[in-house]
């Protein structure tokens, strides 16, 4: 027995040891390449799957002249926050990646991003002055650049051509203000007898919704210098209490569009009108019925009442997004050429020829239309040539106070005759808030 | 006896009634991914069956979403996970089940606290240890939270504890030392345990969420868990599609499940009973 | 004075100490650093990507018991398992007694009521919001209604609770088969002769000798439901008006630790959960004893 017993433990531990070295094995080997941004190659992340194409296309003629290849990866959007954010904490940052106004000024304090002001002083084709400057400076601290306009985006509204007809409401135009808004979408509503609604828009449609109205009307959301909460300004209170009529009036319950996203709402024919971004044109113009939908200019609010749309007055929120490098990139001067080759002109011009997005070079967009065939999307420059440009409301942590407005809106959604009370809390919280950064 | 016919007929009409229950999500996913948007989302009338069979769905994810890499992520991780948790259970069980040493307790004390602590609160220094290591996406970031199991230990000390005595004193009477007796005898008579411990751990690195979405973000990384999840993040709308990933994301698991059905819920009943 | 080792005891603890070194060093480096991380974070004001940390006491603490979040999420937590935990024990113990026999389809059975326990997480929260969509669905289709089932604040906690139980149900089921089949045969054969009915015998006979089984998934189950997170994160949009009726303690946690990056906040709720639990457990032990009957 003795004998039996250590010949067969030896086997035993053998095998033990077997698939020990197994899993410390098959722990070690890489389940794929990338991860360090050695010089032959550089890790891109950004969130939007629609835009991978093109610009792998753009960033392969980089690869052709430096060498250097680049892997994009598309995350969503929670997990391209959360990964950039563990990344940071952990050190271990994508070479060259978007950033966003939320939270350009956290990771900008934080040394997390490559300064680029020498990089651009040396630079042929970088000239900060040819890009949107709101853009330019939310990439900004100090004197310091830490990233270069990718793009911008502009809101427009889009419409349901078939339930105009069917419950024969003119179209919406130019000369729409938001009180002609309101009377056909209410319209639409009233005859749609629950089944059909005129509008949509949740708590968080904030900058493809509800925060145009609120500039429309004069108010504001954040104070320039991003020191104090403008939801208790009489002006946006005014244009708040417009908003909760649109609600009660016009929309399905909030579950409704909490559940499936006032988009899905209006593609499925339940709302007859939607405020859309421009990064959004792909999901309609692919749509099943897309030949049902039409684009048109925000509506206005006439303030003075001189009967014609004034500067300030039909306002859209815009927002572009960075090309950023990490600051602990091992090949900074690599990183700094993807992100030159992505925001020069000719490129950037591509960009929308491609249908990517806007371009963040001035200018560069006018190609960008042609890229949905079949789909007249002009409305979304002729809220920039016709409307006035606002830049998305941000401060160092703009997401929490951004959640918090989301979170304490539903209640006013809900019941409109709260959107005074809510505002006002939200705007107590916010200064709370904005005061600690 | 004609009282026990009706009897057993009802308690078959219960059973049919909660089955269906259970039945119709699975159900209704799967007539969901073969339906367009429009049939999903139309109200007016309202659509049961898709009007034809449409593959375009399961199609559309396979291509924009690499299956083949998702399933053979999700099957090396579930496979050292296994490996590992048994072999570091098995071991630490047969110590703190049958043996007598200083600190034991102690020891044991500490085993226990794991498995009280929701999981969240280890997910940001594991990330930060990992990502140290500059294993980021990659397989041993998968393993690397499953090596060691606290339920397991749990398990397989429970079921050392009752096994006979007179076994390992005969290997001792015979000169075998702890290992050869831990080995030869005693390890072997804890099979099912095994087994069992074997399915819980792979269930549960199948429905890990969390874990894998942080550490290995990248779609040639992930598991089906994790990018099944950021797939509802991504195209929140289109139903169809998102059914069908849910569908494909499933049924592997659901196949090996009806193989291995008998040692799946046996394995659970005789070992997770004793617990 | 401490007594000196014989050498038979060293050997042993020398054996022991090697068998369970692989497990400890994990337990250590996985969990228990991470533990004492968590706590010492619960005390600092934390600071972005973790830097610059800063003590200060006890005050998280203050803020987050002086707050309504946190008795409100403990709440929602507390309202979750009450639903969660006692349907999923009795339905499972019923459906176990009708198995429990020889029977027609009864693998079947057992396989489908099973199923939902292979399912990942993310495909369960998927078709269940599906199936419950207010616009959409296929429950307020079948049932003619326009009933906001995770939205409304006042039902929406029960709609979340049905899928836990969806969801456990089998699994409760097939530990509560594997304790009846531990119950000798001629207990009920004893009582078949008395004539004992067999609602009769389920009380007096299956309960209490499954009472040991039954106590460990209760006890399980209870923990496992305080600690929900996949399900309501998967399940409740943020502008979902009925989150705040919903949301337990961990999803809140993880709120205040990844959405607002702010740890020391967030630690603060998963540590007072935890000590919940602790005391809970004790509690349990001690009604254990009181309660379960071992023959």
């Amino acid at each position: 027995m003795k004998r039996k017993c250590r010949v067969m433990a030896a086997g035993l531990a053998a095998m033990m040891a077997v698939s020990a070295a197994g899993c410390g094995s098959g722990g070690d080997a890489p389940a794929s390449q990338g991860g360090a941004g050695s010089a032959d190659a550089l890790e891109v992340k950004i969130w939007d799957s629609a835009q991978v194409d093109g610009l792998q296309q753009i960033a392969d003629e980089w690869t052709a002249q430096s060498g250097i290849k680049v892997n994009i990866q598309v995350l969503g959007w929670d997990e391209y926050w959360t990964l950039l954010e563990a990344g940071a904490t952990g050190g271990d940052m994508p070479d060259v990646f978007w950033m966003h106004s939320n939270v350009a000024q956290k990771y900008m304090e934080n040394d997390l991003l490559l300064k680029l002001d020498d990089y651009i002083s040396q630079s042929e084709d970088i000239d900060l002055a040819n890009y949107y400057e709101g853009i330019t400076g939310i990439y900004q601290l100090g004197d310091a650049q830490y990233a270069v306009p990718k793009d911008h985006d502009t809101v427009a509204l889009c419409y349901n051509k078939a339930i105009f007809d069917q419950y024969q409401v003119a179209y919406p135009d130019e000369t729409w203000t938001w009180e002609d808004f309101y009377e056909a979408a209410k319209a639409i509503t009233d005859a749609g007898q629950g089944s059909t609604y005129g509008y949509s828009i949740d708590v968080g449609n904030n900058q493809d919704g509800w925060w145009n109205i609120v500039y429309d009307y004069g108010g504001y959301v954040i104070s320039e210098d991003h020191k104090t909460s403008g939801m208790d300004d009489p002006k946006t209170l005014e244009a708040m209490e417009f908003l909760g009529k649109l609600i009660a009036d016009t929309m399905p319950a909030q579950s409704v569009i909490s559940e499936n996203g006032s988009g899905t709402l209006f593609t499925s024919g339940v709302t007859a009108m939607t405020t859309q971004g421009s990064w959004n044109i792909n999901t309609f113009y692919t749509s099943d019925n897309s030949e049902n939908f039409a684009w048109s200019v925000l509506p206005y609010y006439d303030q003075n009442g001189n009967g014609t749309a004034d500067p300030g007055e039909r306002c859209t929120i815009y927002n572009g997004l960075g090309w950023a490098a990490a600051a602990g990139t091992d090949a900074p001067d690599a990183a700094w050429s993807l992100i030159e080759w992505f925001c020069k002109e000719e490129n950037q011009v591509k960009q929308a020829d491609l249908g990517v997005t806007m371009a963040g070079f001035k200018g560069a967009s006018d190609s960008y239309p042609s890229a949905f065939e079949g789909m007249d999307i002009s409305a979304f420059l002729d809220m920039e040539s016709e409307g006035t440009l606002v830049v998305r409301p941000c401060s160092k942590y703009t997401t929490n106070w951004e959640t918090m407005m989301g979170e304490t809106l539903v209640g006013a959604w809900n019941d409109v005759s709260t959107m005074k009370d809510a505002c006002t809390k939200i705007a107590a919280e916010m200064n709370a808030q904005l005061a600690q950064e | 006896m004609a009282k026990d016919k009706a009897n057993g007929i009802l308690i078959h009409v219960i059973l049919i009634v909660v089955a269906f229950v259970m039945i119709v999500p699975f159900l209704w996913m799967f007539l969901t991914a073969f339906k367009t948007i429009g049939e999903a989302t139309s109200i007016n009338p309202f659509v049961i069956f898709p009007s034809s069979w449409k593959l375009d769905s399961f199609l559309n994810v396979w291509k924009n979403y690499n299956f083949l890499v998702l399933y053979k992520n999700t099957l090396l991780m579930i496979f050292f996970r296994v490996v590992c948790a048994v072999l570091t259970a098995t071991m630490a069980g047969y110590a703190f089940g049958r043996m007598n040493f200083p600190g034991k307790n102690i020891a044991f004390s500490l085993v226990m606290i794991q498995m009280m602590v929701p999981a969240q609160i280890f997910i940001i220094p594991q990330y930060v240890m990992v990502s140290k290591l500059g294993l980021l996406n990659t397989l041993f970031a998968l393993v690397f939270p499953g090596v060691v199991t606290a339920f397991g230990i749990f398990l397989l000390k429970t079921s050392f504890q009752g096994l006979p005595k007179d076994m390992e004193e005969a290997a001792m009477v015979d000169g075998c030392n702890y290992g050869q007796r831990f080995l030869l005898v005693m390890a072997p008579l804890t099979r099912s345990a095994m087994v069992s411990l074997g399915i819980f751990t792979a269930v549960f690195a199948f429905k890990d969420l969390m874990w894998p979405m942080i550490v290995c973000s990248e779609a040639s990384t992930t598991t089906l868990s994790a990018a099944l999840a950021k797939m509802q993040g991504q195209f929140s709308s289109n139903y169809p599609e998102l059914m069908a990933a849910a569908l494909m994301a499933c049924l592997p698991m659901i196949i090996i499940y009806v193989i291995f059905q008998k040692q799946f819920v046996e394995g659970i009943a005789t070992s997770g009973g004793k617990l | 004075m401490k007594r000196k080792m014989t050498k038979a005891e060293k050997t042993e603890a020398l054996w022991g100490w090697f068998f369970i070194a692989p497990t400890m060093l994990g337990l250590l480096i996985l969990n228990f650093y991470p533990i004492v991380n968590t706590v010492w974070q619960s005390f600092c004001k934390t600071g972005d990507f973790g830097r610059g940390n800063t003590f200060v006491g006890l005050q998280n603490y203050i803020d987050v018991l002086s707050g309504s979040e946190f008795w409100v999420s403990l709440f929602n937590t507390f309202k979750y398992a009450v639903i969660e935990v006692p349907f999923s024990v009795c339905i499972a113990l019923v459906l176990a007694v009708f198995l429990n026999r020889k029977m027609a389809g009864r693998s079947i059975y057992r396989t489908i009521y099973f199923l939902p326990m292979v399912a990942a997480p993310a495909a369960v929260a998927m078709v269940w919001k599906w199936l419950y969509n207010q616009q959409y669905g296929l429950l307020n289709h079948l049932f003619g209604s326009s009933t906001g089932w995770i939205s409304d604040p006042k039902i929406a906690w029960i709609s979340i609770g049905i899928i836990g139980v969806w969801s456990i149900l089998g699994y409760n089921m097939v530990l509560m088969i594997g304790g009846l089949q531990e119950i000798p045969r001629d207990y009920h054969e004893a009582a078949d002769i008395d004539g004992a009915s067999p609602i009769r015998q389920f009380f007096s006979i299956t309960v209490p000798l499954l009472s040991p089984t039954i106590f460990f998934i209760v006890q399980t189950r209870i923990i496992g439901a305080l600690q929900q997170f996949d399900l309501i994160y998967m399940v409740m949009d943020t502008s979902n008006p009925a989150l705040s009726n919903v949301e337990t303690v961990v999803p809140v946690f993880y709120r205040y630790a990844f959405t607002y990056g702010n740890k020391g906040y967030g630690a603060t709720f998963v540590i007072l959960l935890l000590l919940i639990i602790l005391f809970l457990t004790v509690l349990l032990q001690k009604a254990e004893k009181k309660f379960v009957f071992y023959n």
